[in-house]
């Protein structure tokens, strides 16, 4: 009940922030410009081609293809906004006075922050669905790595399976960002180390795909150790017609969810971080 | 009920090597205004930080009305309301949005006790025409006056003010002043304030307590400080402190 109380402050004041509903009013107007962009390349292609977009597989390919890069930038700034910006302006002393302890603070800053995520990307799918229905060709179309093609029910649930394990994704990048946020405690320090671990992370993963003999196990655990790989490429994997590397992808995405949790959540906890 | 509202025992605290504080004792008893003076960099915030537990002290033990800070955290502070350092709200939300978000975190009282209250404290600080209004609308003295609003959402039997009258013209001085003298005898409640306005503090507390370089210098009533001073301002007394001579 106290719990529910301090989730419902922080929900409130989350959304009554401007930059809050901007992210939200972006999702719709991203998913035009995907539509758009996606009509001039069908136009150039067959139906056969595996880079062939209709409403069936659009869902599954704005999210892996465009949106998730948006949805980290979107992470960082919930982050911004609830943490740093928060701890820096001394907003979150107006809670810590109150009579709950750090722990449940932080606890809350994590649920309100995945929970806006589940919220977004909820809106990001019934909106690709829905625009992608009107506006992009019915046909039916291969997915990554199957040989046949899929019907409507098949893709609605290749779709939502897709959007589950990119939850999942997000709530490990929820967690580093947290941890990343709680040792940076800038606004900028905080989005530049975001924006760096992102983008490190991206060209590590290349570098090691170049460099390494990519059939070995420890080159896979090495590949999906890295999120931003399991975010462009894993999830297509895992609901490949037959699956590969499930539990190096699956435990490396707890592995990112636990760890950094309980680090940040230690970070947040320890009082004398706030002298 | 502790006629003890804050009980400061042997308290200590270092950051990193440095020692900011160092084994301070002192109470304030219930219905005082005690005023919390000393030079700047003598380790105030920092003893206030520890009072309401936003740091954790080194050594020794802090209660309020005999709920120990650190380990009943959550029985302590429901019975303290606080402004530390300044009194910093959202801005992109209303003073009466600010204090329901605020009043929300409350556990004792239902929805519409909450939104009494935050109407009730609004009224209390002269904020009920202006509450519908941004807070970066507002002056300085109006979110001082909107942090004593939110100190008060939690009924508490203790506040704790830390350099309340910054920034504050005469008029806010006085308004501010006339509030606290209200909340004591009409609230009972009991305040603990640390200010450098030595003058403002003379006509507000019955209580010191005076730290410097992180160490109690000395604690008393107001006459008994002012017996100290040859003119009988705060001012001499705390400058004869301060200096040892």
């Amino acid at each position: 009940m106290i719990m529910k109380q301090l989730f419902i402050s922080e929900w409130q004041r989350l959304w009554n922030r401007k930059s809050t509903w901007i992210s939200f009013m972006l999702i719709p107007l991203a998913i035009i410009i995907a539509i758009k962009h996606y009509i001039k390349i069908d136009a150039l292609i067959t139906p056969n081609s595996p880079k062939y977009v209709s409403c069936l597989n659009f869902p599954s390919v704005i999210l892996g293809n465009e949106s998730i890069l948006f949805f980290d930038v979107i992470i960082i700034l919930l982050i911004i906004m609830a943490v740093t910006s928060e701890y820096r302006k001394g907003e979150m002393r107006m809670v810590m006075l109150r009579s709950f302890s750090f722990s449940e603070i932080f606890k809350v800053k994590y649920l309100v922050t995945l929970s806006t995520v589940f919220l977004l990307l909820i809106t990001n799918f019934i909106l690709s669905s829905f625009l992608g229905y009107l506006a992009l060709p019915k046909q039916e179309v291969k997915f990554p790595y199957y040989s046949n093609k899929f019907t409507i029910n098949e893709s609605m649930i290749y779709n939502i399976k897709y959007y589950v394990i990119a939850f999942l994704v997000l709530a490990a990048v929820v967690s580093v960002i947290m941890c990343i946020s709680m040792m940076c405690k800038t606004t900028i320090g905080t989005l530049s180390a975001s924006l760096a671990f992102i983008l490190v992370s991206t060209i590590l993963s290349e570098i090691i795909s170049f460099l390494m003999d990519n059939t070995s196990q420890i080159y896979n655990i090495l590949y999906f150790s890295f999120i931003t790989r399991i975010q462009y490429i894993g999830v297509e994997t895992l609901l490949a017609q037959t699956p590969q590397q499930v539990g190096i992808i699956f435990t490396s995405i707890a592995f990112h969810i636990i760890v950094f949790y309980l680090i940040a959540h230690s970070l947040f906890s320890d009082q004398d971080c706030y002298c | 009920m502790s006629s003890e509202k804050i009980a400061v025992k042997n308290v200590s605290k270092k950051i990193g090597k440095k020692t900011i504080l160092e084994n301070i004792s002192f109470n304030v008893h219930e219905g005082d205004i005690c005023g919390f003076i000393g030079p700047n960099g003598a380790g105030k915030t920092t003893m206030i930080r520890v009072i309401t537990n936003l740091i954790s002290p080194t050594e020794g033990e802090v209660t309020i009305d005999g709920a120990n800070v650190v380990k009943e955290r959550k029985t302590a502070l429901l019975k303290l309301g606080a402004i530390v350092e300044e009194p910093i709200f959202f801005p992109y939300m209303s003073g009466r949005k600010n204090l329901q978000n605020l009043a929300m975190l409350n556990p004792a009282m239902s929805k519409s006790e909450q939104k009494e209250k935050v109407e009730e404290v609004l009224k209390i600080v002269d904020l009920q025409d202006r509450g519908s209004d941004k807070v970066k609308t507002y002056s300085l003295g109006m979110k001082q006056r909107l942090g004593i609003a939110q100190s008060l959402l939690n009924n508490p039997e203790v506040i704790i003010l830390d350099e309340p009258a910054n920034g504050l013209d005469p008029m806010g001085m006085r308004d501010l002043r006339e509030l606290i003298f209200k909340l004591q005898k009409e609230e009972k409640i009991t305040f603990f304030i640390s200010s450098h306005l030595l003058d403002e503090l003379q006509q507000l507390c019955n209580r010191f307590v005076v730290i410097n370089k992180g160490k109690l210098i000395w604690q008393g009533s107001k006459d008994e400080l002012e017996s100290m001073g040859k003119s009988g301002r705060l001012e001499d007394a705390f400058i004869k402190l301060v200096s040892g001579c």
